[in-house]
């Protein structure tokens, strides 16, 4: 069911190694896109990013902020295009409850769903649905588990009575207007035969999307594959939606996700930096960034302004946010290895960057590093000077090379505007004149 | 109020490691699951922290670092070492015939360039093996873009500049790889003819690599099948993939299965920009999500990963995959009252004791469910106690007090609070 996939990607701008985007703000390389590479695969158009910083990211621990903080947070990450949040668990913790409240009164239009679980005591579950509705929130995300611990762990809830409990818990909140979504939170460890009849008692009842759950980042991506197209088959022609929420405890999020979403699903639980409890879920910005940028899918999210809200995500959340990181790193466009900045002095900015700066909301940085100059007439210092529009002979450009060593041996790194002063101070000619 | 398990269920679910250090999915392993496997009989990890991961921005290593990590590095197992550009870099040289000197058990590779000028590149193999260099990575280019940095090496030429430095490598006694750098940014047809021409003149070694973090699993599994039908069985298959859209693990694990036997990786993820598959990921996820030897010491992991972080003045993310410092800190209600009921594998993978570390429950503002079904109530059990609800009211009420003060209090702070808690009121009666 491929609808124009890479519909931001222009078929007709591409050379014989690269495509472009339709306005040559990125590459992705034609290898990705040829058939044989993507056979089989269920590529949307578009997917839909659920943030999930309010509940997931909040159950990273340390995590204290105020109300206004995690309003206004709310109210920013709307601002950069997502529709959808959990915020907590509002039949539980009041003060979730009185967060959901107070975004609404405050005219926060971004649907909101709540985390519900469904193996409550007695009548507890029906009270949880009731508070998380009065609460505001239109959306519940039923969570379920049917796994040998699970059951041990809520012994007043038969395994026997599970399926019944999903079907009377999913038509409960149906009837009182909710968009109902259900999955077990221990989906990867749970024997096929209770996925079906767990599933199966959602489907029957109308839920409007069921969850492929990895609670503890242990699956392989095959594994969710499979399990994506399983589920999928069940939903029948349905238009039951297909979400995806996994762990990153093997550093597989981001692959997995990615097999979730290229085989049925098309929407997809986010944190930014992929903060939550143990390594955290698919992280926002890696997901959105490679939808966008390496298949062309459409999100809503205004790209360069990830940036921005991981870094004030990290920021409230007290923590550094790692320079390597993927997509909003600050080494992404810090460039010091010789030939690379040669080549983007050179102009060819795409020799070693996929999008422009801009595009993800950077400021390209280029320096000299330690122990990263190399000598000659075909690295960096020469692309430098080339650009700066100077000649220099031998002589010279071992002086150069020599002054811009003297200057390394007491600092990590030279930023290129001030080795251009260096060639300038040592060619003896200010720069003003 | 807890359930026994009923083991041989739990056996239809998950499976445990050796000495129930961690556990996996059964999902993990069904045929249907692992059909498309095509894992080689051997893996070797080649770990690049000393050379990607010293051009992190900023991170400067003086010798000594660097035989703290290459030590580390052989003691964990680690059989291959990219040590730096041993033929172009002083220091790198410097450290490569110290570690030769010193008998050290890793292979020693060098990045090596061979897009120089004239000669250039002929001095800088011969240079790379007198430092004592094992293995050779050359480099070389057959993208446009590339290309058109390295003018005085036109693109026609370039196989015949790979042909001769391989030659040349060989001649000198030492293994020689082959990198098309860009690979995967050059055209399909030019990428498989370079290597078809390695190939030809005896290359022992030939890379993927993704120097932009831009290919797709999908891809990578493509390429490497592709290779393989075009480089015969005896030539290795090698990836490299760098992060820049989150896809290092994920293109590097896709390599292996496909068949690539020769894996980069850098501790901690650390390298150029965002990096390229962290070592610690792509171990672990062989070891434990798809059952491959790895013959790594598993438990040292950890460590290395704080030694490379300290070497390199630069930390992980607080919830990195494995080595993060969050990752065995438990602070939502329900996961404590299961780890305390016994059931650490609910909420973990692999226990921390299996890394030398300690778990730390933490019983944390805002994060304590009401009811008496949580992680206060298990950890009462867990000390003997049935109380009434009138004691359990108390006690949570000075836990809460307590946590007006400091974000969470531990385990043992915990304890404390409950036995002075009780024993107050027991002399009060």
């Amino acid at each position: 069911m491929t609808k124009e996939p890479m519909s931001s990607i222009n078929k007709k701008n591409e050379t014989k190694e690269i495509v472009w985007e339709t306005k040559g703000r990125w590459w992705t390389g034609k290898m990705n896109l040829l058939n044989s590479v993507n056979r089989g695969l269920d590529i949307p158009s578009k997917i839909r990013p659920v943030d999930l910083t309010l509940r997931e990211g909040e159950e990273v621990p340390d995590t204290v902020f105020s109300e206004t903080e995690k309003v206004e947070l709310a109210f920013e990450i709307q601002k950069i295009g997502f529709k959808e949040f959990e915020i907590g668990y509002a039949g539980v913790i009041p003060e979730h409850y009185r967060l959901i409240k107070r975004l609404i009164n405050e005219g926060f239009t971004g649907k909101i769903s709540s985390h519900t679980r469904i193996y409550g005591r007695s009548d507890e579950w029906k009270k949880e649905i009731d508070k998380n509705i009065e609460a505001g929130a239109q959306i519940l995300t039923l969570v379920g588990c049917a796994t040998e611990v699970g059951i041990a762990t809520t012994p007043w809830l038969k395994k026997e009575e599970i399926p019944e409990r999903i079907a009377n818990c999913t038509r409960y909140a149906k009837n009182q207007g909710a968009v109902v979504t259900f999955g077990l939170a221990d989906l990867i460890r749970t024997s096929f035969e209770k996925i079906v009849s767990c599933y199966q008692a959602a489907i029957e009842v109308g839920v409007d999307r069921l969850y492929i759950y990895d609670g503890i980042g242990a699956a392989r991506p095959e594994a969710i594959r499979f399990l994506t197209r399983f589920i999928k088959d069940l939903t029948g022609d349905g238009d039951i939606e297909i979400g995806v929420h996994v762990h990153n405890t093997f550093g597989l999020a981001q692959a997995n996700a990615l097999a979730a979403l290229t085989s049925g699903a098309n929407v997809v639980d986010v944190v930014p930096l992929g903060l939550g409890d143990g390594a955290g879920i698919t992280a926002s910005e890696e997901i959105i960034g490679a939808m966008e940028i390496l298949y062309g899918v459409q999100t809503g999210i205004k790209l360069d302004q990830l940036r921005p809200i991981c870094q004030r995500v990290a920021k409230l959340f007290k923590i550094q946010m790692p320079k390597t990181k993927a997509v909003v790193g600050e080494n992404l466009y810090h460039h010091q290895i010789d030939s690379h900045v040669a080549a983007i002095l050179r102009g060819y900015w795409y020799s070693w960057e996929v999008a422009k700066p801009e595009v993800l909301g950077f400021q390209r940085k280029l320096a000299i590093g330690h122990n990263k100059l190399r000598e000659g007439s075909s690295g960096m210092v020469a692309a430098l000077i080339d650009k700066m529009g100077l000649h220099v002979n031998d002589q010279q450009l071992n002086m150069i090379f020599s002054e811009l060593r003297k200057k390394l041996e007491n600092q990590v790194s030279i930023d290129i505007e001030d080795a251009e002063e260096i060639i300038y101070h040592v060619l003896d000619f200010n720069k003003k004149e | 109020m807890t359930k026994e398990i009923n083991r041989k269920k739990l056996g239809r679910e998950l499976k445990f490691g050796p000495g129930k250090m961690w556990w996996y999915p059964v999902m993990n392993t069904l045929h249907e699951i692992r059909k498309e496997d095509n894992f080689p009989d051997n893996i070797i990890l080649c770990d690049e922290t000393l050379r990607e991961g010293e051009e992190t921005p900023g991170v400067i290593l003086d010798l000594e670092d660097r035989m703290i990590i290459a030590k580390k590095l052989e003691e964990i197992g680690i059989p291959e070492a990219e040590i730096g550009y041993a033929g172009a870099i002083k220091e790198h040289a410097e450290f490569s015939k110290k570690l030769k000197n010193g008998g050290t058990k890793l292979k020693l590779v060098s990045h090596t360039r061979i897009y120089t000028k004239e000669n250039e590149w002929k001095e800088e193999i011969y240079r790379a093996v007198e430092a004592g260099s094992d293995i050779l990575c050359l480099l070389a280019s057959m993208s446009e873009t590339l290309c058109a940095t390295t003018p005085w090496l036109p693109k026609e030429e370039v196989p015949k500049r790979i042909a001769e430095s391989i030659e040349y490598t060989n001649s000198l006694g030492v293994v020689p790889a082959l990198t098309l750098v860009d690979g995967i940014r050059t055209p399909l047809d030019d990428f498989l003819y370079a290597y078809k021409v390695a190939a030809n003149v005896g290359v022992k070694r030939i890379y993927i690599m993704d120097g932009q973090g831009v290919a797709l699993p999908e891809t990578v599994t493509y390429l490497v099948q592709k290779l393989k039908g075009i480089v015969g069985k005896d030539i290795e298959i090698a990836a490299h993939f760098h992060n820049d859209y989150g896809l290092a693990t994920a293109n590097t694990l896709a390599a292996i299965k496909a068949g690539a036997s020769v894996v980069d990786v850098v501790v901690n993820g650390f390298g150029d920009k965002a990096g390229i598959a962290a070592l610690e990921e792509i171990v672990m996820s062989l070891e434990i999500l798809y059952g491959i030897k790895t013959k790594i010491d598993l438990s040292n992991i950890v460590a290395l990963s704080k030694l490379v972080q300290k070497c390199f003045n630069v930390s992980v993310g607080a919830n990195k995959a494995i080595v993060g410092p969050n990752i065995f800190r438990h602070q939502i209600d329900a996961h404590i009252a299961t780890i305390l009921r016994g059931y650490w594998w609910a909420w973990e993978n692999i226990k921390p004791e299996f890394f030398g570390l300690n778990r730390s429950l933490e019983f944390a503002q805002g994060k304590l469910r009401s009811g008496r079904s949580g992680a206060l109530q298990v950890k009462l059990e867990s000390m003997g106690f049935d109380i009434s609800d009138k004691d359990y009211e108390k006690i949570n009420l000075k836990l809460m007090n307590e946590l007006l003060k400091k974000d969470f209090i531990n385990e043992d702070e915990l304890e404390r609070l409950i036995n002075n808690t009780l024993k107050i009121h027991d002399k009060k009666l």
